[in-house]
């Protein structure tokens, strides 16, 4: 999308947004008010930019929207069934509305079904399934009828520790071996840190961050996390005598060390050697997405 | 059931069912077999429900009383007939008109009552349970999704109507009805039943697109229904006109059926009114609706 607008009367919902959304699992991240479902409808072509241009999937969304919506699935974030279908309907009547015949719309929904690991209870009217189950339910209506790209909005909200793992192997699995692109909107940074492999951050309707997650957590000053068995005073001194610098920030007792020459710690090994001190680990330090993130909103 | 373990490195362990699941490479259908889609999953979803089922039995219960009491009238048309009686049976009714105002008559009150618990719920229910993102997610437009309501909205009414129509035309002709006559009867009653289902789930749709309380949406559309006929009896008797019946939700079908046989007492542009209000019920009723929708939180985002 290219510099996508979105103005509610007095609210601006996106701002010139412009990002282009990489193959894979993509995050779409950001605090409430954000922009998050807006861009998620816009790509839909259920609303429309007030400026800027959208392509999904080689379609316009507000020219060809039923084109677009034919090669995507969405999951969104509040409960979407109908009343008085159980989830094999629900699933084959999703399937019949992507133009699947109503054989092959029936032997998919219990394939989704069983994907998801829905079993004996598909036959129970959604409305009195747990949120789990309606969590599954809402992924196996929106993957039934094969999309190309896949919208989950806040698809781990309610679930316990087992289900969320559970829903995250089956985001993971969407794109690992059946070859479906995802984007996981989503505040939940932990589920970000476990699937996703490209970040976007989105702000008061800007983009924020659009990069992979590998250089979001990335650290751009070249410390190294050091875990030591010893005299903690003495190795201090030895590495300062060796010119390297320690910064504040090391849980319990890790030390944060900077060595001389940038992306090599020859130095602290030196002074480990000289200071008689046992290094049991050095690993360069990462950001967690945590502190990425919260310097981003800053 | 047998499970796989997500393998890669770093990748969540749970478990992933996938002996089926695979992806689809048939063919799709056109886009406008999603109406039949909605209105065929409505139908069924209905079934399940208790007034559906109280109402099309009621809807039996008078038929069966109705063809009984029919049957007779018309043995006993035909009996005046063979001892030369006929002329006077002829002036004081026609037996064959009988098919088509009997069958209105003999079903409106099941007729509402369907047509209130298929549609005047239907699109609150949906805005209820979030059945828009559902529908508007997929490759379904917002004309789709009215036109696939309404006919899930009057399917079960007009399933009811045209039984009765066919059993009544068809014992008409069982007891000496001349078949060209019946046959016109019969399509003057379709005509009766389709004005009268559009107007009603027209306005039932109208009703249930306001609110997301289907209690609510039912009280709205039986208030017009009910309402709007009492006004309209009330005004025919008061100023003697029987064009006033054409204000009524549900009457006004009946009195286009008479206008169509002859009997509605109507002359000149009069004889337009039934089917102008029974149109104008229906269109507006879906112009309400159609708008709501396009405004629908689904669509603000």
């Amino acid at each position: 999308m290219t510099n996508v607008a979105r103005r509610y009367e007095g609210v601006t919902a996106l701002d010139g947004v412009s990002l282009a959304i990489p193959p894979g699992r993509t995050a779409l991240l950001g605090p409430n008010g954000a922009g998050k479902s807006t861009l998620l409808k816009i790509l839909l072509g259920l609303v429309k930019p007030t400026e800027g241009r959208v392509e999904v999937l080689g379609h316009d969304p507000q020219r060809d929207p039923l084109a677009v919506r034919l090669r995507v699935g969405y999951m969104p974030e509040d409960d979407a069934h109908l009343p008085d279908m159980n989830a094999v309907e629900l699933c084959a009547y999703g399937a019949e509305l992507a133009g699947l015949p109503p054989a092959e719309a029936i032997e998919r929904a219990h394939a989704a079904l069983f994907y998801v690991g829905i079993d004996d209870k598909r036959y129970l009217p959604v409305e009195s399934y747990s949120t789990g189950l309606r969590q599954r339910a809402k992924l196996a209506a929106a993957i039934v009828h094969d999309p190309d790209l896949l919208f989950l909005d806040e698809p781990t909200n309610g679930l316990d520790p087992q289900a969320r793992e559970e829903m995250l192997s089956l985001v993971y699995d969407l794109k690992d071996r059946r070859g479906c692109d995802v984007v996981l909107s989503t505040h939940l940074l932990s589920d970000v840190e476990r699937v996703c492999s490209h970040v976007i951050v989105l702000g008061a309707g800007k983009v924020l961050a659009d990069a992979p997650l590998k250089s979001l957590i990335e650290h751009d000053d070249p410390a190294y996390e050091l875990r030591i068995k010893g005299d903690r005073a003495r190795f201090v001194e030895a590495l300062k005598a060796k010119g390297c610098a320690l910064q504040e920030g090391g849980p319990g007792p890790t030390l944060m060390v900077v060595p001389p020459a940038l992306g090599d710690p020859s130095a602290i090994w030196e002074a480990a050697v000289a200071s008689d001190t046992q290094v049991r680990s050095l690993v360069p330090r990462r950001h967690s997405l945590d502190e990425a993130f919260l310097k981003l909103l800053r | 059931m047998n499970g796989d373990s997500v393998a890669k490195p770093g990748a969540p362990t749970g478990s992933v069912y996938d002996l089926s699941y695979k992806r689809y490479t048939g063919g799709r259908r056109s886009p406008a077999w999603r109406i039949g889609v909605i209105a065929r999953y409505a139908l069924v979803a209905q079934w399940k429900r208790r007034g559906v089922k109280v109402a099309l039995g009621l809807g039996g219960l008078l038929l069966a009383g109705f063809s009984v009491f029919a049957g007779a009238k018309w043995a006993a048309t035909r009996a005046f007939q063979a001892q030369g009686a006929g002329a006077l049976v002829a002036e004081l009714s026609n037996p064959n008109h009988d098919v088509a105002l009997m069958a209105l008559r003999a079903q409106w009150l099941p007729t509402v009552f369907l047509v209130m618990f298929a549609g005047a719920g239907a699109i609150a229910n949906d805005l209820k349970a979030g059945a828009f993102q559902f529908h508007f997610a997929r490759p379904v437009q917002v004309g789709h999704y009215l036109v696939g309501r309404l006919l899930g909205a009057v399917g079960w009414a007009s399933l009811l109507s045209l039984v009765t129509l066919t059993l009544l035309a068809a014992l008409r002709v069982a007891t000496g009805g001349d078949v060209a006559g019946v046959l016109g009867a019969f399509a003057a009653g379709c005509v009766g039943v389709l004005l009268r289902l559009l107007a009603l789930a027209g306005v039932a749709l109208g009703a249930s697109s306001m609110t997301r309380r289907q209690g609510l949406a039912q009280t709205v559309y039986l208030g017009l229904v009910g309402g709007t006929t009492i006004v309209a009896t009330g005004l025919s008797d008061a100023r003697d006109g029987a064009v006033w019946n054409a204000l009524s939700v549900v009457g006004a079908s009946t009195s286009a059926t008479a206008t169509l046989l002859g009997t509605s007492g109507l002359e000149g542009v009069a004889r337009l009114a039934p089917f102008g209000s029974s149109l104008a019920w229906g269109a507006a009723g879906l112009l309400l609706a159609w708008r709501r929708l396009r405004g629908a939180e689904v669509m603000r985002g």
